[in-house]
């Protein structure tokens, strides 16, 4: 039975150390936070680089203080993109960002409501992950999400960029073989309740196979499941999917995509000592007092 | 600000800037490979052309993709060299691309102080943890540290371990810079934190009857709570005894733990008061083992370390 597992699409800023603690006892060693927007607009540029050095300091720590290893990408979020003057503002600081440590592409980008103003940044922020070599996360619009998909992916060509090293998200049974076929990365969000769920990503593995598809919980603020990767997994292997195949879209298929940033390594990892719960815990201020366990209670 | 200028102002603490770079480059470049160094040297050089600000902060955030990212280690002669150099400075747990973002720092031409403070802000302001590790490290060799102690304040604020045992820890900053307020509070969210209280500087040095109380407070605090407490949390009261402490003491004396024990003796011998000699000669037997054992604060924190954290 798998029992590693990586989400490579969660809001980890929005989420509880009850989730951390889950998804660390559930078998999910690594996660990628791609930069978002917040629920509401942010007006200053200020609040983007404080929202980035959060994802790089604050969050990265509080993760690691339970075992998990946390990157994330960054980039300006097509809904926030719509406000021009600040999203020139924020184009200016992206660079110091984008070039850290722990950064493993730039996203999440893409359309929402598919504007002139968001194609601009769209656009914009593809030429800086080339500049950089750096992979790119795309957001795909949940309204005309077909047309908007097949959009996203003839920028990018424009642009010159390898589909290797993209990434998009949010798919569906609808966008995936052109996804496929292009030679993109096929990400899926598992939601709860509606949209894609286990067991349609189920079916979605028995008919495409794992080549280049990936799981993701795209947990947020809203109704989502930090466990979606996990459970997921779980309901493939009880639907008699192959372990390899499992092992595929929710673990390795993510390190192979965003490793190529040079950011990523299994070794951030498996190294023992990154992950001895005694030596993280020890004196945290997440905890407040109480005692973990040292990795070997917690990996089951 | 010249150079010489700068010295002059660590001159009080004898702080010689140029021969710490020199040092911290030596050792990096004994442990990093050709184009490594290649790449460290050139970016080195280029600092002297008056580089833009963005291109100090894209160095800084690019080192460990040339450097890697090795511990750092020291000999036995670099240790002892490092310890003439500046005093109270451990490079213990020291990283690669720290000593290369902290050289970076050092060799930067600063106009003046304000335009260092100014870059200096913009660079934590947009650090990440290993950046943020690396700037708090640098505090005791940077230039203007009277400007700095607001910034090691800041630091000790963190709520991010790793974080506050840079400023705290192997750093000789704090000794030397902070005010007794603050000087306190960090002592005491150390002992919080549970982090090493052996591995901060000066805290004989230090000692004030101020935080003689917070820590008996705090040791009060716990002992409610059921918790147990570190016997290294005595060691910072020096000569500062508050009227509680010698119950404090009994309450030591009585817990079966031979370091807490040892931790009360030590305690008493610092206090030096009629009442704390004649604590020593009711525990005499314990009294006598401690200093058999020659059993230091140093020793006592290693030992709780090693079986707590
Ligand atoms: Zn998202």
């Amino acid at each position: 039975m798998i029992n590693m597992f990586i989400d490579p699409h969660i809001h980890m800023t929005s989420r509880t150390t009850d989730d951390y603690q889950a998804m660390r006892e559930a078998g999910i060693v690594a996660i990628i936070e791609p930069a978002f927007w917040l629920g509401q607009p942010r007006t200053t540029a200020g609040s983007f680089q404080d929202y980035y050095s959060s994802l790089v300091g604050w969050e990265r720590f509080r993760a690691s203080q339970f075992g998990i290893k946390h990157y994330c990408t960054i980039g300006l979020n097509s809904k926030e993109a719509n406000n021009e003057a600040l999203a020139e503002a924020v184009m200016e600081i992206l660079p110091l960002f984008a070039c850290k440590e722990g950064v493993v592409g730039i996203g999440e980008i893409g359309f929402d409501d598919q504007t002139d103003l968001e194609e601009k940044y769209f656009r914009q922020q593809l030429e800086l992950a080339k500049e950089l070599n750096l992979p790119v996360q795309i957001h795909t619009p949940h309204r005309d999400k077909k047309r908007g998909t097949a959009r996203s992916m003839d920028v990018i060509l424009e642009h010159g960029i390898d589909p290797g090293l993209v990434i998009i998200d949010h798919n569906n049974e609808e966008t995936v073989r052109e996804v496929l076929d292009r030679g993109f990365w096929c990400a899926f969000t598992i939601y709860p309740y509606t949209k894609m769920g286990n067991k349609r990503m189920v079916s979605v593995v028995q008919r495409f196979g794992s080549e280049r598809i990936i799981v993701d919980s795209s947990a947020d603020w809203g109704i989502s499941d930090p466990l979606a990767v996990p459970k997921t997994a779980g309901l493939m292997a009880k639907s008699g999917i192959r372990e390899e195949d499992i092992r595929l879209t929710c673990y390795q298929n993510a390190l192979t995509a965003y490793g190529q940033s040079g950011q990523m390594n299994e070794s951030d990892w498996s190294d023992d000592e990154s992950v001895d719960q005694r030596q993280l815990f020890e004196g945290n201020s997440v905890l407040r007092g109480q005692r973990p366990g040292t990795t070997t209670n917690i990996i089951r | 600000m010249s150079e010489s200028v700068i010295s002059l102002m660590n001159s009080e603490l004898q702080v010689n800037t140029e021969a710490l770079t020199e040092f911290l480059k030596e050792l990096l470049i004994r442990q990093i490979d050709e184009p490594a160094e290649k790449w460290l040297l050139e970016k080195l050089a280029g600092l002297n052309q008056q580089p833009q600000p963005r291109d100090l902060f894209l160095m800084f955030s690019a080192v460990p993709r040339f450097l890697g990212k090795n511990k750092l280690n020291l000999t036995i002669e670099e240790i002892n060299r490092l310890k003439e150099l500046r005093k109270g400075l451990s490079l213990e747990g020291w990283t690669v691309p720290q000593t290369a973002r902290v050289l970076t720092l050092c060799s930067f031409q600063y106009k003046d102080a304000s335009s260092f403070l100014q870059l200096l802000d913009q660079i934590f302001s947009i650090a990440e943890v290993a950046e943020m590790v690396a700037l708090y490290s640098a505090l005791p060799l940077l230039p203007y540290p009277d400007m700095l102690k607001t910034r090691a304040a800041e630091g000790i604020r963190t709520n991010m371990s790793v974080v506050f045992d840079a400023v705290v820890l192997n750093n000789p900053f704090p000794c030397e810079y902070l005010d007794e307020a603050a000087w306190n509070q960090m002592v005491l969210k150390a002992l919080f934190m549970e982090r090493p209280l052996y591995k901060i500087y000066g805290l004989e040095q230090r000692s004030n009857e101020q935080l003689s109380k917070m820590i008996s407070n705090f040791a009060h605090e716990r002992w409610v709570a059921g918790r147990p407490t570190s016997p290294e949390m005595w060691r910072p009261i020096g000569k500062y005894g508050p009227d509680s402490i010698y119950e404090d003491l009994e309450k030591l004396a009585a817990i079966d733990h031979p370091d807490q024990q040892a931790a009360a003796i030590l305690a008493a011998g610092s206090l030096n008061t009629k009442e704390a000699k004649s604590f020593l000669k009711s525990h005499a037997l314990v009294a006598a083992e401690v200093s058999e054992n020659n059993t230091t604060w140093d020793d006592i924190g290693i030992r709780w370390g090693a079986h707590h954290n």
